[in-house]
């Protein structure tokens, strides 16, 4: 960090790399699975070069790269808002919504995928229903790892409102979700050994913040 | 496990709310005591686990090419910002400077005749685009505008700091694109003059100052003005290309500064603002540049994206800016003017280089402000 806003820029990318991951699950699940996703990735990362000079420390890089993200994402949704009719084509680049997917069913390994997109657009979708403000909290927490007082300082609300906006968002994806029809997943990623690495939350680095 | 505590009787949400901060280790010792007394909470805890595992696990990792794409693009903008930038070293003056590179490239013409003029489509300005780093000086008929033209609107300011000061000409580090238009306009001039835009230097056909603002793009050859501007543009590219330039603009300083008569920050452009007296004349600033903006022959700046964007970031959540219109004096205070289309109603905004909100005004309709435009002119 340190060497980054030194204007070294091998460390600048180093830096970059290291949040990456986090930053574009926090701009897709918040945006959604669409290109604006990736656009409020990009946005995320600019700003995030461009105000590194005067990143004062006050929280951590983490903290404050994810607000950075946070509040890309939710330009974004604003932005499409705002352009309805450019915006709702789904433009999800697995076919999630373009049609069946078109496997050999005799072919396990592609049964399987089909199986995880439909997994995915699942929980996408009730990510989707959900309210803005319980779905940005639910991810800055379940994805971005970020705790309770790091979500109030982005979000500038008390820790109390995060704490039942969170628990009201996790409710509310739960019914949603309806785990009992998703047996499989459920065993899958509470599995400890099935998993897949660097597929879950836990598996997301935890940068250690320099600053 | 049974209830023998904790949950037994208590309202549902609570439990939820106990459940949801015990998964996050945000309890206390009662609260967490509570929860494990209680079969209820303990299942909803193991529901929102489950939660959270199927949340994390499906968040796909994004395309390899996709990444490296975003990443090139986020270390191609580290590579362009100035070394003062990047030291965090850009003062508040450069602030407004920023702010008046990013107007540049929205355009603002500053007086109501000449927006009127603009709209009705009479074209009275002469301009000229820039080079690729975005300067522009247009000169012509007793009509003198700078403008600044990028692709990327984003870094119109730095990359105008980056553009500015050939090496045969004096410059100062932090100046700001007002500062550089003068400096080219008129070789004389700029010896003896303060290295600034002034009333003097630029004044639209109908005699009232224009702020240094870009109009639009032109339609009309450029004119001897531009011809003479020709020698200058060509060292300016070569400049530009020259890696030691940023060293060459602070070997240059101290001329600058020399010649200045600005006593008091001679390195500092005396920007000609455009004096807002009332939430009125702060609509109608933030009108024009909106409604400008997304005329179909105007430059496309939708996304302007100033190096002064971190009161993007201070004010989100409160202010989500779509156009920025430029500097301006509102009631004797220097602001930094914008339009947020997300108010309701949409609103212009002004507020200082230290994003202190200053005032807003709501953005007249575009219906209304024409109508406005023809009354004026009419009347």
């Amino acid at each position: 960090m340190a060497a980054a806003r030194n204007g070294d820029r091998f460390a600048l990318d180093q830096l970059l790399r290291r949040h990456y991951d986090r930053i574009h699950a926090v701009t897709k699940r918040i945006a959604g699975g669409t290109r604006d996703a990736d656009d409020a990735c990009q946005e995320a990362l600019i700003k995030i070069v461009r105000n590194l000079p005067k990143f004062d420390g006050r929280s951590s890089f983490g903290t404050w790269a994810y607000r950075i993200a946070t509040n890309a994402a939710l330009d974004e949704l604003r932005k499409r808002k705002r352009r309805p009719a450019l915006h709702m084509v789904d433009d999800r680049d697995d076919g999630g919504s373009g049609g069946p997917v078109s496997v050999d069913p005799v072919d396990e390994l592609a049964s399987m995928r089909v199986d995880a997109v439909a997994d995915r657009l699942a929980i996408d979708e009730a990510l989707d229903e959900l309210d803005e403000d319980f779905r940005t909290v639910v991810v800055m927490r379940d994805i971005a790892d970020l705790d309770y007082s790091e979500i109030a300082v982005v979000l500038d609300i008390p820790i109390g409102t995060v704490k039942s906006r969170i628990a009201r968002g996790r409710k509310q994806l739960a019914n949603k979700l309806r785990l009992e029809d998703l047996p499989d997943l459920v065993a899958d990623v509470t599995s400890e050994t099935s998993r897949d690495i660097g597929n879950r939350a836990a598996d997301f680095e935890r940068p250690t913040d320099l600053t | 496990m049974s209830d023998t505590t904790g949950t037994q009787g208590a309202d549902p949400t609570s439990i939820e709310l106990l459940a949801s901060a015990y998964l996050d280790g945000e309890v206390t010792p009662e609260e967490r005591a509570q929860v494990e007394a209680s079969r209820e909470a303990l299942d909803e805890v193991e529901r929102l686990r489950q939660v959270r595992a199927v949340l994390g696990a499906t968040t796909e990792p994004p395309a390899i090419s996709v990444r490296e794409a975003h990443l090139a693009a986020a270390l191609d903008v580290w590579d362009r910002m100035p070394e003062t930038e990047r030291a965090g070293e850009v003062t508040p003056s450069a602030g407004l400077d920023a702010a008046a590179a990013a107007a540049i490239s929205t355009p603002a013409p500053s007086s109501l005749n000449s927006r009127r003029d603009r709209r009705s489509g009479r074209g009275t300005t002469k301009w000229l685009l820039g080079a690729a780093a975005g300067l522009a000086v247009i000169a012509g008929a007793g009509i003198v505008f700078q403008g600044l033209g990028t692709s990327d609107d984003s870094d119109s300011a730095s990359d105008a700091s980056e553009a500015e000061a050939p090496a045969d000409e004096p410059a100062s580090e932090d100046v700001g694109v007002a500062e550089l238009a003068a400096d080219e306009f008129s070789g004389e001039e700029t010896q003896s003059a303060p290295a600034t835009v002034s009333a003097d230097d630029v004044e639209s056909e109908d005699g009232r100052t224009e702020g240094g603002f870009a109009e639009e793009p032109a339609e009309e050859p450029a004119d001897e003005a531009m011809e003479e501007e020709a020698p200058a543009e060509a060292a300016m590219e070569e400049s530009m290309e020259e890696e030691s330039m940023e060293e060459d603009v602070e070997a240059e300083a101290a001329p600058a500064e020399e010649t200045s008569n600005d006593a008091e920050d001679p390195a500092r452009p005396e920007l000609d603002l455009e004096t807002l007296e009332n939430p009125r004349a702060l609509a109608d600033f933030g009108a024009f540049a909106f409604y400008a903006d997304i005329d179909a022959d105007a430059p496309v700046n939708a996304d302007i994206e100033p190096p002064f964007n971190t009161c993007e970031i201070e004010f989100a959540g409160t202010f989500d800016f779509d156009t920025f219109a430029g500097p301006a004096l509102y009631q004797a205070q220097e602001v930094i003017v914008a339009v947020d289309i997300t108010q309701t109603p949409p609103s212009v905004i002004a507020f200082t280089e230290i994003c202190e909100f200053i005032a807003s005004a709501p953005l007249p309709s575009e219906e209304a402000f024409d109508q406005r435009l023809l009354d004026e002119q009419a009347g």
